[in-house]
């Protein structure tokens, strides 16, 4: 691949991505692409299909049909003498090395404290010795504020400062495409912020991502583009600004007029 | 009349302390091979194949149902009838291992459901295979759950050594009978045996408690 190839080639590529839970069509076909360094905050009404995509990007949810490729790779199959198979899930957990991912309940690993939550990807999927993982995951919770509670394990920590180790645990080892499944809905109010902050300079350091969020203020600033996903389709995407100021699609204007009051 | 030196006389005797030995060592080695039998039962229940799920649920079945003193007299004197022969220890340990396997594995079992899909998801997300997830993540959650009923089932393994007195095992209560044969001292032999017993499981619940509180540090809310 020459250069030119490879800067052009999207972090993240959904072509007609289509899931079903039984009888339900949940993904009616959705085709998305985010180029290196852009963020995209996914807005939608409730089981409107924006969580399970994002799942489905690193495989948590397996797609019916369509395509999902994370830098170029198609994520959970492979081609073999021009067959297209299934990947087992240790290969699907190789693919998955890409993407770091955080949850709206944080899931941090409660056996573990944040030193050790944040060091889990680079001693158990990296096989980094367990000294120096601890010594970059250190540095990676300084970057998240939070280097003083290094010791702490998840039950001791506010919600706000567990969603914090939570995105170090997936920076740590260093994700091409960072995915947020509702990174804020979980926490108080007066801890929103602190969160947002990290998710912020992120941002400006370049990080491409994925967010799903209720947050309008959130999307507003976090976001180069907003897309919205409703009955399982895609029905707009564009600015921040064009998306809550002059709405194209009609579901994008039926959404908005319950979000903003 | 109730024979003080009798019963000291048996609580020192070699016959007690080497039969104790051997109840503890049967515990022990029955309660490792019984919990890896167990945890491999129980990931077969929790699979998607039924090829796996079907023969753990037989299993556990057979041998919850049939009672450990009908096992054990079927494996010593029933088998060679097959030209399977095995010897008293072969025989007990292998009956109580296969016993408290079925047991241990619904113990295990219920161990692992109470760890949140979340943690298992957060472990996927990272790239950890799925072996890395449950030794990593999982394991050390569900040990928490599993750690007391299995301290229950410790001790009550630890008395049903007994049993494999049937089977020619020289095992403590076995050994107390022998040596109250000699002077008929029936009070002062057993008496001295449940003494072993009773300290046994003591110093066990002891050791059981540190287990439950080294698991629980990293649930308390207070630094």
């Amino acid at each position: 691949m020459t250069a030119l190839a490879a800067a052009s080639t999207p972090i993240l590529e959904a072509i007609d991505v289509r899931k079903s839970f039984g009888k339900l069509d949940v993904l009616k076909g959705i085709s998305v692409s985010l180029n290196k360094g852009d963020s995209l905050c996914i807005m939608g009404p409730s089981g409107g299909g924006k969580s399970t995509f994002l799942r489905s990007i690193n495989c948590l949810e397996m797609i019916d049909s369509g395509v999902m490729k994370v830098c170029g790779e198609e994520m959970g199959y492979r081609m073999a003498a021009g067959t297209r198979r299934r990947l087992g899930e240790a290969a699907v957990a190789r693919q998955r090395r890409k993407t770091g991912m955080v949850f709206q309940q944080f899931n941090l690993f409660l056996t573990m404290n944040a030193l050790d939550n944040v060091a889990s990807g680079l001693v158990h999927v990296y096989g980094v010795k367990k000294e120096q993982a601890r010594e970059q995951a250190y540095e990676q919770l300084k970057l998240v504020g939070i280097a003083d509670k290094a010791k702490a394990y998840p039950i001791q920590l506010s919600g706000g400062q567990q969603q914090r180790v939570a995105i170090a645990r997936a920076l740590a080892v260093k994700p091409e495409l960072m995915l947020f499944d509702e990174p804020t809905s979980a926490l108080d109010p007066e801890m929103v912020q602190e969160v947002l902050d990290v998710i912020y300079s992120l941002r400006d350091s370049g990080m491409t991502m994925v967010i799903v969020t209720h947050e309008v203020g959130f999307a507003k600033k976090a976001a180069d583009e907003v897309l919205l996903i409703a009955d399982g389709v895609v029905a707009e995407r564009t600015s921040p600004q064009n998306f809550f100021e002059n709405p194209q699609s009609e579901r994008t204007r039926q959404f908005l007029s319950r979000v903003l009051h | 009349m109730w024979s003080w030196s009798s019963f000291f006389e048996f609580l020192v005797s070699r016959q007690y302390v080497s039969g104790a030995w051997t109840s503890i060592w049967l515990t022990s080695v029955c309660l490792i091979m019984g919990l890896a039998l167990a945890i491999v039962l129980a990931l077969m229940r929790m699979s998607n194949n039924r090829g796996l799920r079907w023969p753990s649920a037989f299993f556990t079945w057979l041998f919850r149902g049939v009672p450990l003193l009908v096992t054990l007299v079927i494996i010593y004197t029933g088998l060679p009838q097959f030209g399977i022969r095995l010897g008293p220890l072969a025989a007990g340990i292998l009956g109580l291992t296969l016993n408290e396997a079925a047991y241990l594995s619904e113990i295990v079992r219920s161990g692992i459901l109470s760890v949140p899909k979340g943690q298992y998801e957060a472990a996927r997300a990272l790239g950890m295979t799925p072996a890395r997830v449950m030794r990593v993540v999982v394991f050390p959650q569900a040990s928490r759950i599993i750690v007391p009923p299995l301290g229950n089932a410790v001790n009550g393994l630890f008395k049903t050594t007994t049993l494999l007195s049937v089977v020619a095992v020289n095992e403590l209560l076995r050994n107390a009978q022998f040596a109250i044969q000699i002077n008929y001292r029936v009070l002062e032999g057993l008496v001295a045996a449940a003494i072993y017993y009773l300290v046994l499981v003591s110093i066990w619940q002891v050791v059981q408690n540190y287990i439950e509180n080294r698991l629980n540090q990293s649930y308390v809310t207070t630094s």
